[in-house]
Order: C-alpha cells, then structure tokens, then sequence
C-alpha cells in the first residue's frame, strides 16, 4: 500500500511538470519598454523595446511597433512580427504620450497590474511628444533607452525633487480614497532625455501638471524629503543674485481642523537646508544676510506651496492625499462629500525655513 | 493485483558457522591446521625430553621465539614438566590449558604452543604476537587542522586506545571490547566515561553491536552502516573521525565512541547534524574566529547545494527575478549555447563528479595534476566551445569549492550528491520543485535519529542550552554545559558563575 502511495505521488509529479510552460531565459525577447501613443483613428500604436545580448557582452536595442484597438491584443501583433516569444517578465518602463494620457490609463494599468510577470515596481511615465520616436530615438548616454529612462528615474528620486513613484505607488494612489496619482514627465531632447515636472491625474486621466521647481515643494509636502535643490533670487538694496539651497530635511506636518464640517488644513513646512552657491557679494559671516536668505526662501517656497495647493483645487485633483489626512482622523469619513468640498477648502501653508550650513560643501 | 509490488518472504539463510567450528580434539586442531602452510609444527629436543612446538608463521614474533623461548626451552636443566614454563621464560603470559577452543583462538591470534607428545591434551600457550607490521602513528590527511594534535588513529587497535587513554588517564575510562564477525573475529571496542555518557545510549550501541551477524569487519565504515538508525538514509548518522583530540573532546561531551580493529577510524555517536561541520580547529582558534568559520561551513552548505538547481529554476521559469544589471552577463554567456540549463549544468556537475572521482582513485601526486588539468582546461575548453557558459562554470566550481569545506568526509559526499535530486526537481518544477525537494530533505532530517537521538537537535527540539556550540561557538567559560540533547548523565557542571570570574586579584 506504501508503495502504491509512492508511485502514485511520484506519477502526479512527473505528469504535472508539464503543466508548467518553460521560459528558458534565451528563448524569449525580454521586453524592457513600452510606449503607447495615440493615433489620429483612435487606435493605439504600441512600440516596444527590448535587448539584444551579444556574445562579447555587448547590447544594443530593437525595437518593434504595431497598431491596434487593444493594449493585450498589440502583444499578439507584436509577436507576429518577433523572432522569439516576448515575454513581459522584466517589464521595466511604461510610457505614455500625453495625449493618449489624457484619455485614460485604466484598460492598461489594469492589464498591467493583473499579470503576475509584471513587476509592481516598473516606472510609468507621460511622455510630452511620441512615445514612438522616444524609444527609438539613439541615445549617448546608454545603448538602451530603457535603461536610460529608468535609471533616469531612479537617479531623480534618490537625489533630486521627484518623489516616490512606480506602479505600486500609482495604484494605491489610484485606488486608495482621498488621494489622486501622479506621474514623471519625460521630454526628448535630441540626444538627450529631459525630466520635465509632473503629471497630475484625476481618476486615470492626465489634467494637469507642475514643473521641476514646483516639485521640490511637492516632494516635501508630499512624503518629506532629504533631497532637492532650490534656485532663488536675492535682492539686497540695489544688489541682486540667484542662491542655489540644498535641503538637507524637509518635513510636513498636517493640522486638521473642522469648522462648520468642512475641514481646514493647516500645513507646516520646516525645511533645513544648505547654502550652495551664493552671489559673491553676500557676506554669510554676517547672520542678517543668513537671515535675508532664510526668509526670501521661506517667502518663495510658502509661494509655491500655495500656488500649486490652488492648482490642486482648482483642477480638483488631491495627489497629496489631503483626503486621506481628513479620512485618517475622522469617523464618518465620506469620500464624495469631501470630494465636493476639496475644491473650496481653506488650506493654509505656513513654511520654516533654516540654513544650518553654509561653509564647506559636500 | 501489482504482486511484484509486494515483499518476497525472507529466505532462510543457510551459511555454515564455519569460524565456530570448534574440533573434537587436539589431534584433529592440529591435522586441520597442518593444512594451512604457514603452521609449522615441529619436534624439538630439550635436555629431557622432546617438545612439539606449534605456531602460524606470520602471527608470531620470530625473534621473540628465538630470543626468549627456544634458548630457555632448549638449554635449561629445569624445564621438567610443562609447569616449569612458567618459571623459566621471560613471558609473562604463559597459560597451561587443556580447553581446545582457548587453544585454537590462541594460535590464530599469534600464540606458541608447546606439547610433551604430538598430541598431548595438555598445551602451554605462550604470546607471542607479531607487532612489527604496524603503521607507526602519522598525521591526520582526511581531517587536516594547521593547529592543533596532528596525530591519527591507525589500524591497530591497541595503539588507538593508547591514544585515548593517554589523554584521559582516569578509571571511568571504559573500554568495552565485544568480538564480532563470524570470520574476522574483529575486535570492536565501545569506549564512553562512565557516569558522563548516558547509560541509555551506551545499552543501545552494545546491544546492536552485539546483536550484529556479520562474517567479516573490514572497516568501521562497516560497523557505522549496520548500527544506524535509518540505513536508507543518505546522511551519515554517526561521526566518522580519525582525530583522537575529537574522540576524546566527544567523550567529555557524553558521546560514545566505537573503535575496531584494522580501522584506522573511530565512530561517535549519538550525533547531531550539525556537529558534521564542526572542525576542531573551531576550538583552537578564538572564539569569535571560530564561531565566523563555521557559520562560513555552515553558509558554504548551502550555497553548494542550492547555487546550481537556483540557477537552473531561474533561467528555466523565473527570468522575472533576474536584476537588470545581470541580465546581460546571464544572457550573452548563454547565446551560443545549444543546450536547456538542465543539460548544461548536468553537464559540468558531472564533469566535476569525474574529476573528483578520478582524483581521488588516482595516486596523489597524479591526482593533483589531475585536478588542475581537468579544472581549468576542461572548464575552459568547454566554455569556449560553447558547450556551458562562464557564469555557470563559476557556479559550479564554486559549489564544489565549498561542498569541501565540511570536515567530516561522509557529509562531504552526502552534500555532493544532494544537489542532484535538487536539480532535477529544479528542472521539472522551477522554484516550486525546490521547495518540493526540500520538503522532502527536511521531513526525512527531521524524522532521522542517531542512536535513537533526534538527528536535527538541537535545532529541534529546539535545545536552547545546546545552541551555544553549533552555529556558534561561545567561549570556554559560557560553554560548561554538556549536551541536554545527548541525555547525559551530568547535564551541568556546578559553580557555572564561580568558574566564570577570573581569579587574579585580591581583594
């Protein structure tokens, strides 16, 4: 009886092996990009990207392009036009043309996200232009564009004003209540690939967006941030120059108050920060010029912080997640009656800014 | 239905106990052993009378017999009556005997007899062993520490329990001698310190000694696979060890060590697996070196498992978990390769099982010519004519690097062969097979027992007490305590606080 058990389990596991279907790493076409751009008919044009690996250790890029109604069905058509299958295991970057972006994302998020070979961390990004001529363009600064825009990507959250942000990242904000996603804007350049602001959606749709000094603001408002440099003018009497800031640590602090139901936010930014570059004619061992440039900064960042905070309101999108501020300290929180008091809420944002260094640099 | 499936009866066995064939009398002992053409039998005259003297050539000392025997037997006035032996050799071992069965174990094991008649019942029976052809006692090769006791047990069993004793020079020093194998007569000696091993443990190593019916003991490589508690298992469940400086830091441990003759190994037992990775030179060297060094064995065990059947589920199902920095070596070193992964490592696995196979056959010095021939060329050849790819050669030689790092031998080869049912597993079921595989490594692990002790304590039953010298070694003063897990007699030693204070300043 043991025995019969024994060939039983063993006859299940060698019949069920060919259940699974192999992917041996050499046989399929790794697609690393994807770019989804619009068509004048209303169809979508998807272009992929993916490496080839000599055997000297050398890559360089191909690319294929098909059109179709359909974001699942233009991998069919791609694969009609491939050597080998293509899979979408190592899925690195998403693209959108903004025109396209404006029409909607979900069927694509959706597809995206439903496929267990599709990492939750690839980048999605709108494209200003054709994601086409993007992707096919030749770079110098990497024989792969994909590589190109993800490092890109990582590089500017890692060091500079762009926060946080991948597919995980989109769907939560996506279907999290009280908070709207956002997404990097990538331009082309001609040799060159620009970061060029952030896109702001309502539901899956592209509505608006700020630019790359907005977005210093916005990354500290958003989850805090130890990274980021700010440009500044200075005047001083008839003197004046620009002053590159350095945060060193930027947090924000949420107050909720409700007043007749509707709820009042009262932000707080303190920001620490470091003096990079300064006109010459400013002498820093004299602390009134430290102080100047403190409040010129607190001055100028409080004005972005509120300009992009009316932008905000104005395009009813929340990709701070003010929704989910009021959602976290109420009971009853109802998200569509918050919904149709975000656009006149009162939200003030008071800043705190402080140089604590000045001297040697990095 | 599936009769073949089913168990055959048992068939009698029908062998003769030939050894024990003891004879009627002294006249047919004689005559039977006069067939062997290394007995000599022969009249030789005294100053009274004639004596026959009888011995196996090759057993006895020569110049024993012709330096203290014959010269006493021959020239002196008062060797009258068999008696008169005794007092006039310079033997102590002189034995009058009339028990035929003490006289035939005698003259096999290298003792002179000597008779007034041809066939006298009454025998004297001098020793007279041959002791020259031992092997001197030499360095330790299989288990090769730099600091620490260099010397190795050899084939006799006496000079063996030498070694030991010598390091421990106290009455609860037990030997247990049991005589096993119906042919070799194989002395086999259970050593343990008495009232520190436990009595349990002692009982269930002598009664399945004993309980043995074996005809001959070569080794007790032997003895290990008849005493294990699983014998199917691949997994040795007694050490295996030819060091005496670990036979006797075991002993202190509460283990049983099993010594026989002809072996130049001694096993211990009851063991835990991780006591396999153990190398006494973790207790030469500092603790904390020590400690690193074996979390490094213990890490290399598993990295010489798991490296090619993780490489073969990767590349076979899993390309999602591939980074994107080594996505490029991993594929251009596979472009031109015409095989699955599972060949290709099959491949090199069993290139380095060859090699290894044939280095350990062949003499030493050819074998390390071997070794190095076989690594590089082979290697390199077979990378450049596109039969494996540089990545997985590094894999592979690697594993095997560190599958040599386990310094119990027996381990060694078990982890060696590990690998294979990892791989194929590997390459039916990608990562889902591994698991599978190890399931099934860690259910039989778990359900093994050395001696009737859990095989994977004190990792479980989780022994917290005994965690202070397996995956790390504690120092000296922190690791008083003796195995719970062993059932020894004295789980503690006392004074565990008093001992841990160093005594050098007055106060």
């Amino acid at each position: 009886m043991m025995k019969m058990k024994i060939i039983l389990l063993a006859s299940i596991l060698i019949l069920l092996a060919g259940c699974v279907p192999k992917e041996i790493i050499d046989d399929v076409q790794l697609i690393h990009a994807i770019g989804f751009d619009e068509l004048p008919d209303g169809n979508i044009q998807g272009t992929i990207t993916y490496p080839i690996f000599e055997q000297d250790g050398k890559v360089r890029v191909e690319y294929l392009s098909a059109v179709s109604h359909t974001s699942r069905f233009l991998r069919s058509k791609l694969n009609t036009k491939s050597p080998k299958t293509l899979a979408a295991g190592q899925l690195r970057i998403v693209l959108f043309n903004h025109k396209f972006a404006r029409k909607g994302i979900l069927d694509i998020m959706n597809s995206l996200y439903r496929d267990p070979n599709v990492g939750n961390r690839l980048f999605l990004s709108v494209v200003e232009g054709n994601t086409n001529k993007l992707l096919t363009n030749e770079y110098t600064a990497t024989p792969l564009p994909s590589i190109y825009i993800m490092e890109l990507l990582e590089q500017n959250i890692k060091s500079e004003n762009l926060p946080r942000t991948n597919l995980h990242v989109f769907l939560y904000s996506y279907y999290g209540e009280g908070i709207d996603p956002f997404l990097p804007i990538i331009k082309s350049e001609k040799n060159s690939l620009q970061l060029n602001g952030i896109a702001l959606f309502r539901d899956d749709k592209y509505v608006g967006r700020i630019n790359h000094k907005e977005s210093f603001v916005f990354k500290i408002l958003l989850e805090g941030s130890r990274t980021g440099n700010y440009e500044v003018q200075l005047k001083k009497g008839k003197r004046k120059g620009h002053s590159v800031i350095r945060n060193i640590k930027g947090t924000a602090s949420y107050k909720v108050k409700k007043v007749n139901g509707v709820p009042e936010f009262n932000i707080k930014l303190k920001i620490l920060g470091e003096i990079h570059e300064y006109p010459p004619w400013l002498d820093l061992e004299n602390k009134q010029n430290i102080q100047l440039v403190e409040k010129t900064l607190t001055k100028e960042i409080n004005k972005d912080a509120k300009k992009i905070i009316a932008k905000f309101q104005r395009l009813n999108v929340d990709p701070l997640g003010l929704g989910d501020q009021v959602r976290r300290r109420e009971k009853n929180w109802v998200f569509k009656r918050f919904k149709e008091q975000y656009p006149d809420m009162k939200i003030s944002v008071s800043t705190d800014f402080e140089i604590v260094e000045s001297g040697v640099i990095e | 239905m599936m009769k073949w499936l089913k168990k055959k009866p048992k068939e009698q066995s029908h062998t003769i106990d030939l050894s024990n064939n003891t004879y009627a009398s002294i006249v047919e002992l004689i005559d039977n052993a006069k067939e062997s053409a290394d007995f000599i039998h022969y009249p030789q005259k005294t100053i009274h009378h004639n004596v026959y003297i009888s011995y196996y050539k090759a057993m006895i000392d020569g110049e024993l017999l012709h330096r203290d025997l014959l010269p006493y037997v021959i020239h002196n006035k008062d060797f009258k009556s068999l008696k008169d032996l005794k007092d006039i050799l310079p033997i102590e071992s002189v034995t009058i005997t009339k028990d035929i069965k003490e006289i035939q174990n005698k003259l096999l094991r290298g003792f002179i007899l000597i008779q007034f008649g041809e066939y006298d019942e009454e025998c004297a029976v001098i020793r007279a062993e041959n002791g020259a052809t031992n092997r001197p006692v030499s360095v330790s090769e299989i288990e090769f520490s730099v600091i620490g006791p260099k010397e190795a047990f050899i084939e006799n069993l006496d000079a063996n329990l030498y070694l030991i004793r010598r390091r421990l020079p106290v009455p609860e020093l037990r030997f247990k001698e049991i005589v096993i194998g119906k042919f070799s007569k194989t002395r086999v000696v259970i050593a343990y310190l008495e009232g520190i091993a436990g009595k349990e443990n002692i009982n269930t190593v002598t009664q399945r000694i004993k309980d043995l019916e074996a005809e001959v003991i070569p080794d007790s490589s032997y003895l290990e696979q008849m005493i294990s508690d699983n014998t199917k298992s691949v997994f040795p469940q007694l050490i295996t060890t030819e060091r005496p400086d670990r036979v006797v830091a075991m002993l202190n441990y509460g283990q049983i060590a099993v010594l026989s003759e002809g072996s130049p190994q001694a096993l211990l037992g009851p063991t835990g697996i991780t006591e396999y990775f153990v190398s006494p030179e973790d207790y030469y060297l500092s603790w904390v070196l020590g400690s690193l060094f074996r979390f490094i064995r213990f890490i290399s065990v598993i990295f010489s498992t798991f490296a090619t059947p993780i490489y073969v589920a990767v590349l076979t199902y899993h390309y999602q978990m591939i980074p994107k920095d080594l996505l490029a070596p991993l594929i251009s070193s596979r472009v031109n390769i015409p095989f699955p992964p599972i060949l290709e490592v099959l491949f090199l696995e069993l290139t380095i099982e060859l090699l290894r196979e044939a280095g350990a056959r062949l003499p030493t010095k050819v074998g390390q010519t071997l070794g190095i021939v076989g690594g590089i060329v082979i290697g390199q050849a077979s990378v450049e004519a596109g039969l494996t790819s540089n990545i997985l050669l590094i894999i592979v030689s690697l594993s095997a690097l560190a599958s040599f790092t386990t310094p119990i031998y027996k381990m060694a080869n078990t982890i060696r062969i590990l690998r294979f049912p990892f791989i194929f597993f590997a390459a039916n079921w990608g990562g889902v097979g591994i698991v599978i595989a190890m399931c099934f490594v860690l259910v039989h692990l778990l359900r093994l027992e050395s001696l009737g002790r859990p095989y994977m304590a004190p990792l479980y039953p989780p022994r917290l007490l005994d965690m202070t010298d397996t995956v790390i070694r504690l120092p000296y003063n922190r690791l008083l305590k003796r195995p719970v897990s062993l059932g020894t007699q004295l789980p503690n030693k006392n004074k565990l606080k008093e001992m841990r204070k160093k005594k050098d300043i007055d106060e």
